[in-house]
């Protein structure tokens, strides 16, 4: 039971949930850019939701089932086919031994997540309980480092069929697709015009942005802070904002601390529409209370619990 | 009491201070103790910073306000006074084959290498905080007249192992990296082991002398010349 990878795609990488829990090691939490796809797609197979898939960046890659399995494409799109056969997002598949799944234009979005039912990285080595591939350590994954042809992904052996589907409506949680909401930090050390311009400016994702970290370019923000700031740990969605005056979001594989002043923290359910966002693409941020922060992330729960039949 | 602050919708941050100091360091250490022991379901993670622990909570399992009142009532039971550490022998080879920054270094400051070995081997130093990498130390209690700037552009690939200087810190580079400290000396320790628990050689409290040792003990240690 195997997929075989005819050709890599751009960055294909295997990510689960990824590995939080460990950052007073200086383990990074890595996993998927995108939990909310990842979720998805593994529901639509059966597996639990934070099982490992891969992620797929912009480009995809050529992936031929060397057995019958059930799979799911979620998050950007790609122009996923199967065997040349335009296939709809969010939705349980079946592919016979022999065909191609193939990744095609960028129409939105910026990584998609294919889960296959079972599981596919029982070849991949596991470490801190997460297989998820960090490239900054080469650990987890296939030795820490994205896909490349002739890799072989092991699969389990596939359970019987049962086609589900995401009821229409999953795209509400990645719109508006270029507002992200956050929480300002209390106590900023910046001043008070950085947080003002920074809420009232547009920016565009930097091409120097990766899954470390988006860089944000605009109009540079006015960096003087009051006093110094010790390294100190850092938390998911962290704006920092470095000498140069341009934002930096935080994303998947952050280092655990970092020393430079921030703005804020996106919301933790607005991370899936960030990591949804590609280089180039323009985005603004909306400050919002804890309580909205809060809401936003139960509701994008409640509806992740009832939402695949 | 420390100073409590939300950080986004998933954490907390405790401030001790604004210095490295080593009674701040103490109050760190032992407030990560009592909130391991008091460690509730619903935490995801707890990190400490140089005068600062963050506390990473699952926003879906409890409200901001129950892990506000779980710190409040943990806090006060943290105790710096007993809090002991331990000394950690880290055997090193200080030598220009494993540390091209080691005689240059030492021509800046003045210095012959064995002079500048003494300075970075005579403090006892301590682990104040882990980060940059899984394992990399940052440590207190360098020497000030070994204080030097980080190298204008960072190397792309520094061994595992590598000890090195970084404007007023040192410490070591636990995988391969990239990096910007200057390099004096190479551990043939593994400081960091993801199929060990804990994974790291050094830890958060850890206090640690740097041995000199020779190529010889280098190589029997198990240490490698890439």
């Amino acid at each position: 039971m195997s997929l075989h990878v005819q050709k890599p795609g751009l960055f294909t990488t295997i990510q689960d949930a990824g590995r939080p829990g460990h950052g007073r090691w200086g383990v990074s939490p890595g996993g998927a850019m995108d939990p909310l796809a990842l979720a998805l797609a593994n529901r639509l197979v059966g597996n639990s939701a934070q099982a490992a898939a891969l992620e797929v960046t912009a480009l995809g890659p050529e992936l031929v089932f060397e057995e019958e399995a059930t799979f799911a494409v979620t998050g950007a799109d790609l122009s996923a086919t199967l065997e040349g056969i335009r296939l709809p997002l969010a939705q349980a598949h079946r592919a016979r031994s022999g065909q191609v799944l193939k990744f095609g234009a960028r129409v939105q979005g910026a990584r998609a997540y294919v889960a296959v039912a079972g599981g596919l990285a029982r070849g991949a080595r596991p470490f801190m309980g997460s297989v998820a591939t960090d490239i900054e350590t080469g650990l987890g994954g296939l030795s820490g480092r994205p896909l490349r042809a002739g890799d072989v992904l092991e699969l389990e052996p596939q359970p019987s069929f049962q086609p589900r589907t995401v009821p229409s409506g999953w795209e509400r949680w990645y719109e508006p697709r270029d507002v992200v909401r956050f929480i300002p930090e209390e106590g900023t050390r910046l001043l008070p015009e950085a947080l003002e311009r920074f809420t009232g400016s547009r920016f565009r994702i930097s091409p120097r942005s990766n899954r470390v970290g988006y860089r944000l370019e605009g109009t540079p923000l006015p960096t003087e802070s009051t006093g110094m700031q010790l390294s100190e740990p850092v938390a998911p969605g962290t704006l920092q904002l470095p000498p140069d005056g341009n934002p930096i979001v935080l994303m998947a594989d952050r280092q655990t601390t970092g020393g430079y002043p921030r703005l804020g923290h996106v919301i933790r359910a607005d991370v899936p529409k960030l990591a949804q966002l590609w280089l180039g693409d323009r985005v603004s941020f909306r400050a919002v209370a804890l309580e909205e922060a809060r809401q936003a992330l139960h509701e994008l729960q409640s509806w992740l619990d009832t939402a695949v039949v | 009491m420390p100073h409590l602050q939300p950080m986004g919708d998933s954490a907390f941050i405790l401030r001790f201070g604004d210095a490295i100091s080593l009674e701040i360091h103490e109050r760190v250490v032992a407030t990560l103790r009592v909130l391991d022991s008091w460690r509730e379901r619903w935490v995801v993670d707890l990190v400490p910073g140089y005068a600062s622990v963050m506390v990473h909570y699952d926003a879906l399992q409890v409200d901001p306000e129950r892990v506000r009142r779980w710190l409040e009532d943990a806090l006060p039971r943290a105790r710096p006074e007993a809090t002991p550490h331990r000394i950690i022998e880290v055997p090193v080879w200080y030598h220009p084959s494993v540390a091209p920054d080691l005689e240059p270094l030492a021509q800046e400051k003045g210095l012959t290498v064995e002079e500048l070995v003494r300075l970075h081997t005579a403090p006892e130093y301590i682990v104040y905080m882990l980060g940059f990498r899984p394992g990399f130390p940052f440590l207190g209690g360098l020497n000030p007249r070994l204080f030097s700037p980080r190298l204008a552009t960072p190397r792309p690939t520094i061994p595992a192992g590598s000890v090195g200087i970084g404007g007023q810190q040192t410490g070591i580079y636990p995988l391969k990296s990239p990096g910007g400290w200057r390099l004096i000396g190479r551990t043939p320790w593994k400081l960091f082991d993801p199929g060990v628990d804990p994974p790291v050689t050094l830890g958060v409290g850890d206090h640690l002398r740097f041995v000199s040792i020779t190529e010889a003990q280098f190589r029997e240690l198990g240490g490698g010349v890439q």
